[in-house]
């Protein structure tokens, strides 16, 4: 935003006329706004002033939460969720150019003189009243499919994890653009005071043969005001650093430094009237505030021991993905609008029957206990969860091929993500892809689509909701058109 | 209509630049110094103010520095906290200089002003 439509948007009514013998130029700015556009534009900027926050949707949203639960490297479709049988026929033939249609091929794989296929090793089964195919390797997800959708004809252009995560993070694979926990908290705002509208939470997968980078600017607020950014709790020692005061600062020696420090920012601001000023005092009003609520948080001797029954023991153990997911919870019961979720490894390029259980593991019972304590807390519905990686996983083995392992290199043509709450129709099964799941056969839902989507379940117009900058109205969705699907919608 | 980048803004970081044990003992090392070079009371809060921002005091900047310094250095007088205080960070404290003040000192001028969003943008 120009620093002058800064300066405007937050010169009140009170202020303007204080200005005595000045008001004469005063008035004639008046004039040239328009006063009625300038009495409009004060009210609408209240952002960095911390709290609530302005609503910004064109509806009601059906969610006001969401917890985003990203897996980091791009699992494998056709292991867990794309059920393929013919492909038993196939192990070990070549991926036919006519299935391939000339697919670029990664560096990883582009020196293989063969692409033979890899049939799933895995049983799977139908399950629920909709009949959704699950592979073995994810028993509790499969009791529960009548409460999620799955969507199995994802795409994606982006090929290498970098540009891909960032793609389906903030719509463009270009850094530097919000992302969607950013723009929720930019237009709907916070609930809580206590804690940030938009939390991150980096889980400890049990299984680290090749993990990803996971870089702080996937949860930057990009050219969103910088309160909209994640505010990320470690995974291991204290969750939030230097929450502490130093020895010898008790709270209320500490309260009246942040007394002076806000007082001394506010003169600053009335010269300067630089809005980061005021983000920032909001900031330090939160930081002080998240010494008393963040302890409240993660402290779980209040939660039933039917809690740990439900998500699994794992869940007592900080880091894990359990217990990351018992945290989304009350993240999310304290009014958090955004809880972003990495669980890391499931990038499978070789190895897939040695670490595929393991990261199936981590996630299993932890979805279905976060599932249903959503559910009878009454909070699933005003809920969306999401579960899916950047990517998906090609049929034909990288690497080694035997009966019993193999790996699989990355696919951007198809993969498949659930989703379960927040104005969701369960039990549903979207998009289906050909023998091989390697192409898609029917209603494909591009990482547009999907953004589309979710903004809708928000009470947003994907189109209307946009930010100016750098001479565009900038939007999640990008320039190209995205629909919202309609099919996935209660 | 190009906005520059942003400063990290976060409560994240209010929290290292408050609490970090660097930026903790960098404080007290300002006043510290400040405290052996200036005798005057005066005079010292100008001095750190100076250095942290390259600029001198507005009055109604001076007034609100004053008065919560006094508050401050009534209550480490009282608490017997600013020993535990000035012992966090890697080098010793200053044992000439009397321990209550130098806290008063360290807690409501440099650590505050360390943190004032015109010497994090500088």
């Amino acid at each position: 935003m120009h620093p002058f439509h800064d300066w405007v948007r937050l010169e009140t009514r009170r202020q303007f006329f204080s200005r005595g013998a000045n008001a004469v130029g005063w008035a004639a700015l008046a004039s040239l706004m328009g006063e009625a556009g300038l009495g409009r534009i004060a009210e609408a900027g209240t952002e960095g002033q911390g709290g609530k926050g302005p609503q910004r949707s064109h509806f009601a949203p059906k969610a006001e939460h969401v917890i985003y639960l990203h897996m980091v490297g791009g699992p494998s479709q056709m292991d867990l969720f794309d059920y393929k049988p013919k492909m038993a026929e196939w192990f070990d033939k070549d991926l036919p150019d006519t299935i391939r249609m000339g697919q670029r091929l990664t560096t990883m794989t582009s020196g293989q003189a063969r692409f033979p296929i890899a049939p799933s090793k895995y049983q799977f089964a139908q399950h629920g009243q909709c009949g959704m195919w699950v592979g073995e390797l994810l028993p509790w997800t499969a009791k529960m499919v009548d409460d999620m959708c799955f969507v199995r004809s994802m795409h994606t252009e982006a090929i290498n994890h970098e540009p891909a995560i960032t793609y389906i993070q903030t719509g463009n694979m270009n850094t530097g653009r919000p992302c969607l926990g950013a723009w929720m908290s930019y237009g709907l705002g916070s609930l809580n005071e206590d804690l940030p509208a938009f939390v991150v939470l980096v889980a400890q997968p049990t299984n680290t043969e090749q993990v990803q980078a996971i870089s702080a600017r996937l949860w930057s607020s990009g050219y969103l005001p910088g309160e909209h950014a994640g505010v990320s709790f470690r995974s291991a020692g204290d969750p939030i650093l230097y929450i502490n005061n130093p020895p010898g600062v008790p709270a209320e020696v500490r309260r009246r430094t942040l007394d002076g420090l806000k007082t001394l920012n506010e003169i600053n601001f009335q010269s300067l009237h630089d809005p980061e000023t005021q983000t920032r005092i909001a900031q330090y009003e939160l930081a002080f505030r998240m010494q008393a609520s963040v302890p409240d948080l993660t402290d779980l001797a209040t939660e039933p021991e039917s809690t740990f029954g439900l998500y699994g023991e794992q869940a007592r153990k900080p880091g894990t993905f359990a217990n990351t997911a018992l945290l989304c919870r009350r993240l999310v019961e304290r009014g958090v609008r955004f809880v972003q979720v990495y669980h890391n490894n499931w990038d499978t390029h070789s190895n897939v029957a040695g670490r595929l259980p393991d990261q199936c593991r981590d996630v299993d019972q932890a979805c279905y206990g976060l599932i249903q304590d959503l559910k009878q807390r009454g909070m699933l519905d005003s809920t969306l969860v999401i579960w899916g990686g950047e990517f998906g996983r090609t049929i034909y083995s990288q690497g080694g091929l035997s009966k019993d392992n193999y790996g699989r290199d990355h696919h951007p043509r198809c993969f498949t993500i659930w989703m379960a709450g927040g104005g969701i129709k369960g039990g549903t099964i979207h998009g289906e892809t050909d023998d091989f799941s390697y192409n898609i056969v029917a209603d494909p839902v591009h990482l547009r689509d999907f953004h589309a989507t979710i903004l809708h379940l928000l009470g947003f117009d994907h189109e209307r909701f946009t930010v100016k900058y750098q001479g565009l109205d900038q939007r999640l969705t990008g320039v190209e058109p995205a629909r919202v699907i309609q099919q996935l919608l209660a | 209509m190009h906005r520059a980048a942003r400063r990290t803004n976060t409560p994240l970081q209010a929290l290292v630049t408050l609490n970090d044990p660097q930026f903790v003992e960098a404080a007290r090392h300002l006043a510290e110094m400040t405290l052996k070079r200036v005798a005057r009371r005066a005079r010292r809060g100008w001095i750190i103010w100076r250095r942290l921002l390259a600029r001198p005091l507005r009055p109604e900047e001076a007034e609100v520095a004053a008065v919560s310094l006094e508050k401050l250095l009534d209550h480490y007088r009282a608490l017997r906290a600013a020993k535990q205080l000035l012992a966090y960070g890697e080098s010793p404290a200053d044992g000439a200089i009397e321990a209550a003040e130098l806290a008063g000192w360290w807690t409501m001028l440099a650590n505050q002003l360390m943190n004032l969003d015109e010497v994090l943008n500088k």
